[in-house]
């Protein structure tokens, strides 16, 4: 794969334009433009492993209830620990970290969550991992909801304080997607790219993509640690709910509507449903029809799959200047027009 | 009997077939030789139905096959056999001759199975109840054709049935396309094996790179095999 | 003794119902290699179909919620899943999560998020006494129905026609269509098979619920997957083996499991899967020779 200009800088800019346009828009408005920023961090970290390796997850919503418990249980202040978490074990109870350094702890204890895993997804994928992942994601869930001394288990967590404003949701926008596009313009990155395009390529580095599939879990298991953490302090008070099915189809959707192989497409996918979401909201109250907003994101999802599986932007990456020649990346056609298995 | 026209076969940009034109009688026995990657299997493939063409016009019988499902061309009575025999491997011998047979809609009886069975496939009489799997690949590829039969086709299409068989097997089916043939089947025949292949054929046409080169009749072709030989040899 | 009984009858039950559950699953994803998370929603269309249906003579009401949940599987099959037929086992796997999930959302602007409750399965919810052992009148249904209908998959898939063509379908798809089988038709038993499986599960879980809501068919479609992976993707022995034996296993655990552990037994079950995907993806449950797929 050639070299190519980073895509973050414009990637970085929308942002900034994205949050200096809702700055001045309602208090309602702004803290659905946050929402959506801080789930843009998710995505990213969800492309991070989908993307680079071509692996699908169910799962990375886990790592970011790791992430929202473990930064939220550490930011809650000593003074409300006594009354909402009596349960919680002497050491816990007498801490209180600054929200920053517990959201960076939340991203490190989903990233050991992840490393845990990573020596059994470098040996599987296609079905069996996003299987695996599925897995991964409901065991995360059950513990969040019966392990009750940390999580208040349904009661859900409160008194998480609420760090997230909108400039700071878009600071780590821009941090996450400066560092994707690092990652995935790396040696390590590119690399794997190959693989996920090319079974040969793949076959030719052997073991070692089990490894570097491994090493990107990590990765994104951190990232969206971190964004869980943020999501936390966000919402200020979440139950086990949050960080499930509905976030993971949520996320899924962002992802393949915007398109599932490029840092752009995670971007703009997440731009794209957060927008419409706002005006399918209006209209879902018009209409007292609680569930249309999903339903059409789930229409939207599946006419992407059906019509064009590399998502809006196509796998193509957004770049500021072209350095000599356009030289854009190949995109898997949407549906063969023969099956490649059966060529002479 | 099967007439193809300009066919062209994409796989994305790379042009697997290009303007291939040819045709097969009634009772002929045509093969299409060519090296490696000369889009023979792209070319049976292709008038299975499990390609659809960039261009060109495929007619069985005197009908339009282009974009028809795989399933009603065989319905039609245009058998493929293709590369790899791909019998049902799970399934016993007498379930992948009984699937065979439905694929005729009710030309031929299980009688008519049995009969053809003891007396082109002899082998695969004692096997009946086992595993498909569990045969040798030279009584897979009996099997891939009997099955292929057991619909009564009224052409046969078969691709490299000789690849990675014993000599012996080899020889033996052969041995089986010249009977299938001289019992007055149709057959368009897919070989690397050149000369032998070309040998049996009534006619034959020579594939490189996708297009077609040469075509003759057996005698012609056998004639100046030295200079056809250097012709494919020099390309793939 | 009796009370040995008693739990038999009752691991037997939820077996059957789990073993119904995979099953469904099970067929699908030999034939066309989907792993379809909208089965789960098919149990909800069933559910719901029993609500609207309320009224009517009671086992005339069940083959129509049957019937509706079959007809449901095949318009899914047209409209979802026909469009993305060729594409990977992947992308089957996310256009089922989507059409779940837009299912669900349907289920939730029509009737509400809260659960609606049914009276249907109330006359099945007596209990008799058979030489000392009390045991309710669902389970033992539940016990002959799950059973006659396994039997007759199995015997359908041995040796009918149809069979030999789900079985071809589901070792080489293409290979099948080449001599013959229509793909369409194939891939619709499938769905109406499935239907039928979902269909009558769906009853019963009613039954046993008394209520519907959007997310009825969630945590059976789970029990689903786990049975449907451990016993051996696409193994249809494998899925009814593993049913029974989670079926078990649960009750065992409701038994046995110090109270503080059963809230984790359902992590524990996870764990167990995501290890068998990744060490040992043909499943737990050992398989005969090669002939054990469908």
């Amino acid at each position: 794969m050639p070299r190519q200009a980073p895509s973050a800088l414009p990637l970085a800019a929308i942002v900034v334009v994205v949050a200096l346009v809702a700055g001045s828009l309602s208090r309602s408005s702004q803290l659905d433009v946050t929402t959506g920023l801080v789930q843009m961090c998710i995505v990213i970290g969800l492309y991070s492993f989908v993307g680079v390796t071509g692996v699908f997850s169910f799962g990375h919503i886990g790592f970011a209830a790791v992430g929202a418990y473990v930064a939220g249980v550490l930011a809650v202040p000593v003074t409300q620990k006594e009354l909402l978490y009596a349960e919680l074990p002497g050491w816990l109870s007498n801490v209180e970290l600054d929200p920053l350094v517990a959201v960076l702890a939340g991203a490190l204890a989903a990233g050991v969550v992840a490393a845990l895993l990573a020596p059994a997804f470098g040996r599987v994928s296609g079905l069996s991992a996003a299987l695996a992942t599925f897995a991964m994601l409901v065991i995360v869930y059950v513990i969040a909801r019966n392990y009750e001394p940390l999580t208040r288990g349904t009661k859900g967590m409160l008194g998480v304080p609420r760090e997230t404003t909108l400039w700071v949701a878009a600071v780590w926008a821009i941090v996450f997607v400066v560092v994707v596009d690092l990652y995935q313009n790396s040696r390590i990155g590119l690399q794997l790219r190959a693989a996920r395009e090319d079974d040969v390529a793949a076959g030719a580095m052997g073991a070692r993509v089990g490894v570097l599939r491994g090493g990107a879990l990590i990765l994104s298991g951190l990232l969206v640690g971190l964004a869980g953490g943020v999501y936390g302090q966000l919402l200020g008070s979440f139950n086990p709910d949050v960080f499930y099915l509905d976030l993971t189809f949520l996320t899924l959707a962002m992802l393949v509507v915007g398109g599932i192989n490029s840092l752009t497409g995670a971007v703009i996918g997440t731009l794209v449903l957060t927008f419409l979401a706002q005006w399918l909201r209006d209209l879902e109250g018009a209409l007292d029809r609680p569930g249309l907003t999903e339903v059409c994101f789930a229409i939207l999802m599946f006419a992407i799959l059906v019509l064009r599986p590399s998502g809006i932007t196509g796998g193509r990456e957004l770049r500021l200047r072209l350095p000599r020649r356009r030289r854009r990346q190949e995109t898997p056609p949407p549906v063969a027009e023969v099956r490649p298995n059966s060529r002479t | 009997m099967l007439e193809v026209d300009g066919l062209t076969v994409a796989y994305g940009r790379v042009e697997a077939l290009r303007e291939a034109t040819l045709s097969v009688g009634e009772g002929e026995l045509v093969a299409v030789v060519g090296p490696n990657g000369a889009g023979k299997s792209t070319l049976l493939n292709t008038v299975a139905g499990r390609h659809r063409p960039r261009a060109g016009a495929v007619a069985f019988d005197g009908r339009d096959i282009v974009g028809a499902a795989p399933e009603r061309i065989v319905g039609f009575g245009l058998a493929l056999v293709p590369e790899g025999r791909h019998i049902f491997e799970t399934l016993s011998v007498a379930e992948n001759l009984r699937l065979g047979r439905m694929a005729g809609r009710g030309r031929t009886s299980a009688e008519d199975v049995r009969e053809l069975v003891a007396r082109r496939f002899p082998v695969l009489e004692r096997y009946a109840d086992t595993p498909a799997g569990r045969l040798s690949g030279g009584e897979q590829q009996q099997l891939a054709i009997a099955r292929a039969m057991a619909a009564k086709p009224r052409m046969l299409m078969l691709d490299e049935p000789s690849l990675g068989l014993a000599p012996l097997m080899v020889d033996a089916v052969f041995e089986l396309v010249v009977q299938l043939h001289a019992e007055g089947t149709s057959i368009l025949l897919v070989e690397q094996n050149a000369r032998r292949a070309v040998s049996l054929a009534d006619r034959s046409y020579v594939l490189r790179s996708g297009r077609i080169v040469r075509e003759g009749r057996r005698e012609e072709l056998l004639e100046d095999f030295e200079q056809m030989t250097s012709a494919y040899m020099g390309g793939g | 003794m009796e009370d040995a009984i008693q739990l038999l009858v009752d691991a037997v039950s939820v077996g059957a119902q789990y073993a119904l559950l995979a099953l469904g699953i099970a067929l699908l994803f030999g034939i066309m290699n989907l792993i379809n998370f909208a089965y789960g929603e098919l149990l909800m269309i069933g559910g719901y179909a029993l609500v609207v249906l309320a009224g009517m003579w009671a086992p005339l009401m069940v083959l129509v919620s049957i019937a509706i949940v079959v007809v449901a599987a095949l318009l899914m099959d047209r409209i979802a899943f026909k469009p993305v037929r060729r594409a990977d086992a992947t992308t089957l796997l996310v256009t089922s999560f989507a059409l779940s999930y837009l299912l669900q959302n349907v289920a939730i602007m029509i009737f509400g998020s809260l659960p609606e409750t049914t009276g249907a399965g109330s006359g099945l919810a007596r209990s008799i006494d058979i030489a000392g052992v009390v045991v309710s009148r669902l389970d033992l249904v539940l016990i002959a129905v799950a059973g006659a209908l396994i039997v007759a998959l199995v015997l359908i898939v041995k040796r009918t026609a149809l069979g030999i063509q789900m079985r071809a379908a589901a070792e080489d798809f293409e290979m099948a269509r080449l001599i013959g089988v229509n793909a369409d038709r194939i891939i619709a038993v499938g769905f109406a098979m499935s239907g039928l499986l979902a269909g009558v599960a769906g009853y019963f879980l009613v039954a046993q619920t008394g209520s519907v809501s959007p997310t009825f068919g969630v945590s059976a479609v789970l029990i689903a997957f786990i049975a449907t992976i451990v016993g051996g993707l696409g193994s249809l022995r494998g899925a009814v083996l593993a049913g029974f034996a989670l079926g078990f296993i649960t009750i065992a655990f409701q038994e046995l499991l110090p109270a503080g552990l059963v809230p984790y037994r359902d992590a524990f079950v996870f764990a167990v899967v995501l290890l068998t995907l990744v060490l040992r993806p043909q499943g737990l449950i050992p398989q005969t020779a090669r002939a054990a797929r469908v």
